[in-house]
């Protein structure tokens, strides 16, 4: 991987017949940092990662890496691993490997020896003469990895990759994702599975109405949200307390957002005055409480 | 255009790697090929009542030469009747099928038309044995030592027909335009199935980011072409060999066996570019559907368009000159690799006529090329029903201004 370039999306915009999907998409990825992009089903994530690979023509709006517009040729140094499977059946591991390092450029002997070399790393090596669909799907994502790893590409597209994994196969593909941002490549990958990305990604992007409605590096992005996390537990359970402007969030940790303006001093007298208060937790907001926030309760599909 | 020589040379490679390094190809193979050789066989054996032959011994000829003639046609298992006639009716016996063969002046043979090859050797033997017995008497030596004293009498063979030669040329233009079809029907379906396969199953997807899709398509299709080709030659050579050797005095093998190299390389041309033409508009209904299953409903408009073609072939077989239709339709790029071969062998076009509806199929395929990679590429993010062809050439008309 050469690393050291970013990627840019510049206004991106495109419609499928009347409906417009992407309304001016603006993205920048770094090198060496993963880069989680987020929205509803049907928010267009998959419509400009394809933009993104040359799948899809934009209606207006620039790719660039490196600062130049991307052609077939740069493209070629990217790995792109599609949300649905995009391997041959019937086809052998070790073959399908091998072909799909020398599409990406590689020379036959260089691919054969790539393929071994991520066959081994990710536990595929007793697969390798099977076919693909003899596999179960976690093998089957795993070698989809591998498709998109071959070449150690400068730029990854991932769109879903970790859904339908265990969590075994979710701790192994998280550490090859890092692994290959840690050796410099660009690294987009949608999900819906907000706390992995929350784990893995440094930046993120929030697609909402065909555009990017919230970016920027996460940590950032959760102590200048002008929001908090509150949770509060009242003998043991947790509990709602009566705060002015604050909005409760239900789920599995049920808790409340308040605005930055709001002390924890106050939170906690109110909390106190409903009972015998056994936990307290005041801290910036999650990834999860950030979608939420831009993209409201029931999303923009 | 050497990256897109490159990556085409690669999809090319996995397609045919893919079909030799499987055991259903090649049993399917050697069980077309022994099919082919062992039923021609069987055919030889069934009509072995051909090995009964009529020959004509003219009353010019020794009168010793019809007791030879029986005893070598024992040795070659033939069945042997002759009969004697005048010298000035032997045309006409052979002619009316009255007889296969005759013997005039003592040593010329003639016939009308193919015959098995064992039959001459049989009179030829014959003959010379015959001369043999003559000189031995005449000059009063025993005829084993006349062996090392002269060489072996040569004989003549007159086809009386010789001048109808060309008349079995178009059979194997008509059995080659008839390979082609049979390829299309398999090889042809296989490109455009392994088309709807990859946009199924998103493989398409990640070859496009890389390949261009010209290079996908003429990949595919040149991989599962040499495949068919390869299959194709293997078994349009056993059929030869099965005709050479179980029916050699059948008309058809002699009308194969009178093919030259470049009689050969005009019918590979263009069985050639008539697969990598049809070949690509199975590619492109490819790419007009989701689902492998959706691809069944479209492969009848490859045969409406090649139809046409075969009607117009079986209106002329008999009589190509006086069709005012033929030499217009054989430039029509994809009836061209049906009729083109048919006019060559009748001697109806000349080599630059060829060499311009040559030049017509390539433009078409390349214009093939393009278009479906447009088609391809403006339905690569079409799920679910099949796009209407109309919709797709639409699509691809928008996407390549």
């Amino acid at each position: 991987m050469a690393g050291g370039q970013s990627l840019e999306v510049v206004g991106l915009r495109k419609s499928f017949g009347n409906v417009q999907v992407l309304r001016g998409v603006d993205i920048q990825a770094q090198p060496g940092r993963i880069l989680g992009f987020l929205g509803c089903n049907g928010a267009g994530k998959t419509t400009t990662m394809r933009t993104i690979l040359g799948l899809a023509r934009p209606d207006a709006g620039t790719v660039r890496y490196g600062g130049r517009p991307i052609d077939s040729h740069s493209r070629r140094a990217f790995g792109y691993m599609p949300e649905e499977r995009g391997l041959y059946p019937r086809m052998q591991v070790l073959s399908q490997l091998i072909y799909f390092g020398r599409v990406a450029g590689l020379g036959r002997k260089h691919s054969r020896q790539a393929a071994w070399g991520w066959l081994e790393l990710l536990g595929l090596r007793a697969y390798a003469t099977a076919k693909v669909e003899q596999l179960s799907h976690g093998n089957q994502q795993r070698v989809q990895l591998a498709v998109a790893l071959i070449h150690r590409p400068n730029v990854l597209i991932l769109d879903e990759p970790f859904s339908g994994l265990d969590p075994v196969g979710v701790t192994e593909m998280g550490g090859a994702i890092r692994e290959a941002a840690q050796q410099g490549a660009t690294i987009i990958f949608s999900s819906h599975q907000l706390d992995l990305v929350e784990s893995l990604c440094a930046d993120i992007a929030i697609l909402s109405h065909g555009k990017i409605a919230l970016s920027g590096a996460l940590e950032d992005l959760r102590t200048e949200a002008g929001i908090r996390r509150v949770e509060v537990w009242i003998d043991d359970r947790p509990f709602t307390i009566p705060l002015a402007g604050a909005r409760t969030v239900l789920g599995e940790q049920p808790h409340q957002l308040i605005t930055s303006q709001t002390s924890v001093h106050a939170v906690l007298e109110s909390a106190l005055r409903l009972g015998n208060v056994t936990r307290i937790r005041v801290e910036p907001p999650s990834l999860s409480d950030l979608f939420h926030s831009v993209v409201g309760p029931n999303g923009e599909s | 255009m050497l990256f897109a020589a490159r990556c085409t040379a690669i999809v090319a490679s996995r397609e045919i790697l893919e079909r030799v390094r499987s055991r259903v190809f090649w049993a399917i193979l050697a069980l077309t090929v022994v099919s082919i050789i062992g039923g021609a066989h069987a055919v030889g054996s069934l009509t072995s009542d051909t090995d009964q032959f009529s020959v004509v011994v003219a009353n010019d000829s020794p009168s010793t030469l019809e007791t030879e003639l029986q005893t070598s046609a024992a040795l070659y298992g033939l069945t042997l009747s002759t009969m004697s006639a005048p010298p000035r009716d032997v045309p006409g016996l052979l002619l009316e099928g009255l007889a296969q063969a005759a013997v005039v002046d003592g040593q010329d043979i003639v016939i009308a038309g193919p015959v098995a090859p064992a039959l001459i050797t049989a009179i030829a033997d014959a003959v010379d044995a015959t001369a043999r017995q003559g000189i031995a008497t005449r000059v009063g030596v025993a005829e084993p030592d006349l062996e090392l004293l002269i060489d072996p009498v040569v004989t003549t063979v007159k086809d009386l027909r010789s001048s109808d030669a060309t008349a079995g040329k178009p059979l194997p233009a008509l059995a080659a335009s008839f390979l082609l079809l049979m390829s299309l029907l398999i090889f042809g379906l296989l490109v455009g199935s392994g088309v709807a396969e990859e946009k199924q199953n998103r493989i398409a997807e990640v070859l496009l980011s890389k390949l261009p899709a010209q290079a996908l398509l003429a990949g595919k299709v040149l991989g599962i072409g040499a495949v068919g080709l390869f299959q194709v030659t293997a078994v349009a050579v056993s059929g030869l060999l099965a005709l050479r050797t179980a029916q050699s005095g059948n008309p058809a093998a002699q009308s194969f066996a009178g093919l030259d190299m470049i009689d050969g390389f005009w019918l590979l041309l263009w069985f050639v570019q008539g697969f990598i033409l049809y070949s690509l508009v199975y590619a492109t209904l490819g790419a007009t559907v989701s689902r492998q299953e959706d691809f069944q409903s479209l492969v009848y408009i490859p045969m409406l368009i090649i139809l046409p073609a075969y009607v117009i072939l079986a209106a002329n077989f008999d009589d190509w000159s006086s069709n005012s239709w033929l030499a217009p339709a054989s430039f029509v790029p994809f009836w061209t690799p049906i009729l083109m071969p048919f006019r060559l062998a009748t001697e109806s076009a000349s080599t630059g006529e060829a060499l311009l509806a040559l030049l017509g199929t390539v433009a078409a395929s390349l214009g093939l090329i393009w278009l479906g990679s447009q088609v391809y590429l403006g339905n690569i993010l079409r799920t679910g029903s099949r796009v209407p062809l109309s919709e797709a050439l639409l699509s691809a008309f928008e996407r390549s201004r």
